[in-house]
């Protein structure tokens, strides 16, 4: 049987006989079919684009753009704008978290209404909240407010403004001092823990309770 | 085979270097044995500091003051509460609440040995006679004020007894107990004690009176009370201050402290109570009104002479209140002659510092440690009999205050 073109798109769409069915297998399994069908004067351009769209599914298309670009070395060229966008966000992310950091160290404000007392560690200073206090340490303007008591311990030399009461308080870096804001008279009473001792012993006894000291 | 030869060859080298060098270090002294003024150093004094960094420690010097040495504190919670007599120290650890014994050494403060109370502040303490037997009054905090009472055989270090004394624990609304004096006599334990009441945050008051208990030694009951409303805070914290003292008669003195820095009824004045000899009630006809000598308070009173005694008081015009009544210079020091009820003002400079036991009486001789306004921290030596003043040793340059002076010796 003759293997023609009419008959090879029959046999594409099923429309063969038994017959010339396995006429064309025959034909493809041999090895003579190239020389027979395959000639360029055969096979019109319109069949050709209609089998290569039949096989050909879309993601290779793109790949096949994308590929030549990356043997072209166009790779860096194509993430460069990703890379600027990288940076840019890296700098921002970098910035706020500077400005926080700082925003952090400078500014300290913090309750505590538990029982005990509430120990936090920051770069200038430790600080240990005696229950039921606050207190609100800008180090940049150098205020101080406070309600109740807490123990510090600057890691500096600072100086502290109690606005309250017009007063600037020395702080020395190592020290551990005791500071009380006495409700009644709001005076703010700071103490090194070595001046403890020379308290009246009721005041002495009693600011070792807030203080939760041995 | 000869690369296993040279390999066990370094492999016993490098372990005899390391067994050599563990027998160096073994032989080196251990830490503990830091000494910190030669073998030959007799300490007669001792300075109690706080320096200007705010540690403590002590500072000895020979029995002419020319030489002296820094000595640390035993552990880091020792105060300036410490009893010390005849070369041995005793302090409550406040961390545990053990009376512990130590000794002072070339290798510094040692413990000897301990012994628990109840809580850590000694309000009181008492020597039974001139015995080894000491006598401590505490009140224990929690619940309503209690006060115990501890009998303490020093030599061996042994507690032999521990007793509540049935002192009760407020009058009215005044729910704060304090033992102000203790005295051990014809086997009798004298007590003056009083309350105070909180009247703000940190603000408080003592009641206007002063309370004088006699009790039996042995079975603690009480035999005799007697109120007293000439003044108010009999004596204080005598680990901290002296407040007492005894003539050679047998006359017994003592001194009130209504000022801010123990009663804080300064309405009431400061004065110089008596128990002549004999009697077991306080002379209701003998008060030397200090107050209205000096127009100040004042904290402490040790014995110069016979009749005399020398005072401590501050300068209402120098300090605001009791937070900053330590850090001004304002301290006087009076002669008190108690018979003729005159007071003299001794030419020293302004001391800071509120209650120290900074003043020592030795061999005719007076010794006052003054934290003055130059910065200077130097005992001042005033000769009893001809009343020269003149300063015999000066201290460490870090020292922030001197606390204390002690005499080492055995006597």
């Amino acid at each position: 049987m003759k293997i023609t073109k009419e008959l090879l798109q029959q046999y594409e769409l099923g429309q063969c006989s038994p017959e010339e069915e396995r006429a064309v297998r025959l034909w493809l399994d041999s090895d003579s079919w190239e020389d027979e069908v395959f000639d360029e004067s055969l096979v019109k351009d319109s069949l050709g684009r209609e089998i290569w769209s039949k096989i050909s599914p879309p993601d290779v298309v793109s790949t096949k753009i994308l590929l030549p670009q990356v043997s072209e070395g166009g790779f860096w060229v194509c993430i460069r704008p990703w890379f600027s966008v990288a940076a840019l966000l890296i700098l921002s992310i970098g910035l706020s978290w500077f400005f926080y950091a700082n925003k952090q160290d400078y500014h300290f404000e913090s309750k505590n209404t538990d029982a005990g007392l509430k120990w936090m560690r920051k770069n200038c200073f430790d600080l240990a909240l005696s229950e039921n206090s606050s207190a609100n340490i800008n180090l940049r303007s150098g205020n101080l407010l406070l309600s109740g008591g807490m123990i510090l311990k600057p890691k500096c030399d600072m100086v502290l403004h109690d606005r309250q009461n017009n007063i600037a308080l020395d702080f020395r870096e190592g020290e551990i001092y005791f500071i009380s804001r006495d409700p009644d008279t709001s005076r703010l009473i700071v103490l090194r823990r070595s001046e403890l001792s020379f308290l009246p012993p009721i005041i002495q006894r009693q600011l070792k309770k807030q203080f939760h000291i041995t | 085979m000869q690369f296993f030869v040279t390999f066990s060859v370094r492999f016993f080298a490098a372990v005899l270097g390391l067994v050599c060098l563990y027998f160096l270090s073994a032989c080196q002294p251990p830490k503990d044995s830091k000494t910190y003024f030669p073998a030959d150093f007799n300490p007669a004094y001792s300075l109690y500091l706080i320096y200007e960094d705010g540690e403590m420690g002590f500072l000895v010097a020979d029995s002419l003051w020319q030489k002296s040495y820094t000595v640390p504190v035993p552990y880091p919670q020792f105060t300036r509460e410490f009893i010390h007599r005849k070369g041995f120290f005793y302090h409550v650890n406040p961390q545990n609440n053990y009376l512990i014994q130590s000794k002072l050494s070339p290798e510094g403060l040692r413990s000897l040995d301990s012994i628990p109370l109840v809580n850590n502040n000694i309000e009181s303490f008492a020597w039974k006679n001139d015995t080894d037997t000491l006598l401590l009054l505490n009140v224990q905090k929690g619940g309503p004020d209690s006060c115990w009472f501890y009998e303490i055989d020093t030599k061996p270090f042994a507690l032999v007894r521990k007793q509540h004394v049935p002192i009760p624990s407020a009058v009215e609304d005044y729910n704060l107990l304090s033992i102000g004096l203790s005295r051990f006599q014809h086997n009798e334990l004298w007590i003056a004690y009083t309350y105070s009441k909180f009247v703000g945050m940190h603000d408080y008051t003592t009641v206007d009176t002063m309370y004088y208990a006699t009790f039996d030694f042995q079975t603690l009951t009480q035999k005799k009370i007697q109120k007293d409303s000439r003044s108010a805070y009999p004596g204080g914290i005598n680990t901290v201050q002296s407040y007492d003292m005894e003539l050679k008669n047998g006359d017994y003195y003592f001194m009130s402290c209504p000022g801010i820095a123990l009663g804080n009824a300064p309405d009431m004045p400061t004065a110089v109570f008596r128990r002549e000899n004999g009697q077991d009630m306080v002379d209701t006809q003998y008060m030397l009104n200090i107050s209205e000598h000096i127009g100040n308070h004042a904290y402490g009173l040790w014995q110069v002479a016979d009749n005399q005694v020398v005072i401590r008081s501050e300068r209402k015009d120098k300090y605001d209140d009791f937070a900053n009544h330590h850090a001004v210079y304002q301290f006087d020091y009076y002669l008190v002659d108690l018979i003729k009820e005159s007071l003299e003002h001794l030419d020293l400079p302004l001391d800071k510092g509120t209650r120290k036991e900074n003043v020592l009486v030795r061999d005719g001789k007076m010794y006052i440690g003054i934290d003055d306004e130059q910065n200077r921290h130097l005992v001042w030596q005033y000769e009893i009999s001809t009343g020269k003043i003149s300063p015999v040793f000066e201290s460490v340059k870090n020292t922030s205050y001197i606390l204390r002076i002690d005499w080492l010796g055995m006597d």
